[in-house]
């Protein structure tokens, strides 16, 4: 059976095993495992509002339908592009 | 909503696990595979410890069973998407999970170290460029000394360049990871710096991208 992962750097001597870092872990969380692919339509009242691509993560629909509100409502205002 | 962290074969408790933000570790099982999650009642919160105890739920369940985790933060609406999500990929997953059953992965890293007459900056264009190639050739040696001290155990290599240094990911037996560390702990005359890290899920080596289905309608 296996432990918590460790790190060692070679030729840094017989106590070099340590544990993994703080950041190695976060890296590892961040930058591995299965990323869904798929795409969602957010339509509201039967009109499809948004598509959007998914190939990162699944994140909320119910924050994009938030922000549309918002931004239906002006109180969300698009920045302007600069030229 | 659910957070979800990994899949694993069916039968696999993950009941006794804390999860992300305190809350339970909930399973749900079918067609020979199980889905490990927890329901967050702010899953907008994704903060450093929230990732720290999304790893601690992994790490704990691939203690002692193969796993694919999601990467963090993978959402599903409920557990009806997570068993529509079944449907469609129960197959490939299995697939997967038999694959790396029993093996781990390890990841070294492979960083050149200047020599002493090259810690001054180069002068010139051309010393630069000498510099890099030597740099270069130094990587190179040391990948092809690890691959080859650590070729008996590692069923698999994969190779990736990321900000000037070279990273390995071996893919190993779980039971022959000391002989690993300790084979490559012998590998000489290499003029890079070499940090070996593991044991971690085999990520890297599962080679497939679930699908949702075409389209989610919100009404």
């Amino acid at each position: 059976m296996s432990s918590a992962p460790q790190r060692v750097t070679l030729g840094a001597g017989p106590d070099s095993e340590q544990e993994v870092s703080l950041l190695e872990i976060l890296d590892h969380v961040l930058n591995s495992g299965v990323v869904i692919q798929g795409s969602i339509v957010i339509s509201l009242a039967g009109v499809d509002l948004v598509y959007v691509g998914l190939n990162v993560v699944l994140t909320s629909v119910e924050t994009a339908l938030k922000s549309l509100k918002l931004e239906e409502a002006g109180k969300l205002k698009k920045v302007p592009r600069r030229s | 909503m659910l957070l979800l962290y990994c899949m694993t074969e069916a039968g696999v408790d993950s009941g006794q696990l804390l999860g992300v933000q305190g809350a339970e570790v909930l399973s749900s099982e079918s067609n020979g595979l199980a889905c490990h999650f927890s329901a967050l009642e702010n899953a907008h919160s994704k903060t450093q410890d929230d990732a720290l105890a999304f790893w601690a739920v992994i790490n704990g369940l691939f203690q002692a069973n193969s796993v694919i985790p999601f990467r963090y933060p993978t959402h599903m609406a409920d557990e009806n998407a997570i068993q529509e999500f079944f449907a469609a990929n129960a197959g490939s997953y299995l697939a997967q999970l038999q694959r790396i059953r029993g093996l781990v992965q390890m990841k070294i890293t492979i960083q050149t170290v200047p020599s002493t007459q090259e810690n001054v900056a180069p002068t010139s264009g051309t010393e630069y460029l000498k510099q890099r190639q030597r740099e270069s050739q130094s990587a190179s040696a040391a990948t092809e000394a690890i691959k080859s001290a650590g070729g008996h155990v590692v069923h698999e290599w994969k190779q990736e360049q990321r900000n000037n240094a070279t990273i390995l990911f071996a893919m190993i037996e779980r039971t022959a990871l000391s002989k690993f560390r300790s084979m490559i702990s012998k590998t000489e005359n290499i003029e890079a710096q070499i940090s070996v890290s593991g044991p971690w899920p085999p990520s890297e080596f599962v080679n497939f991208s679930p699908e949702l289905s075409p389209s989610v309608k919100n009404d």
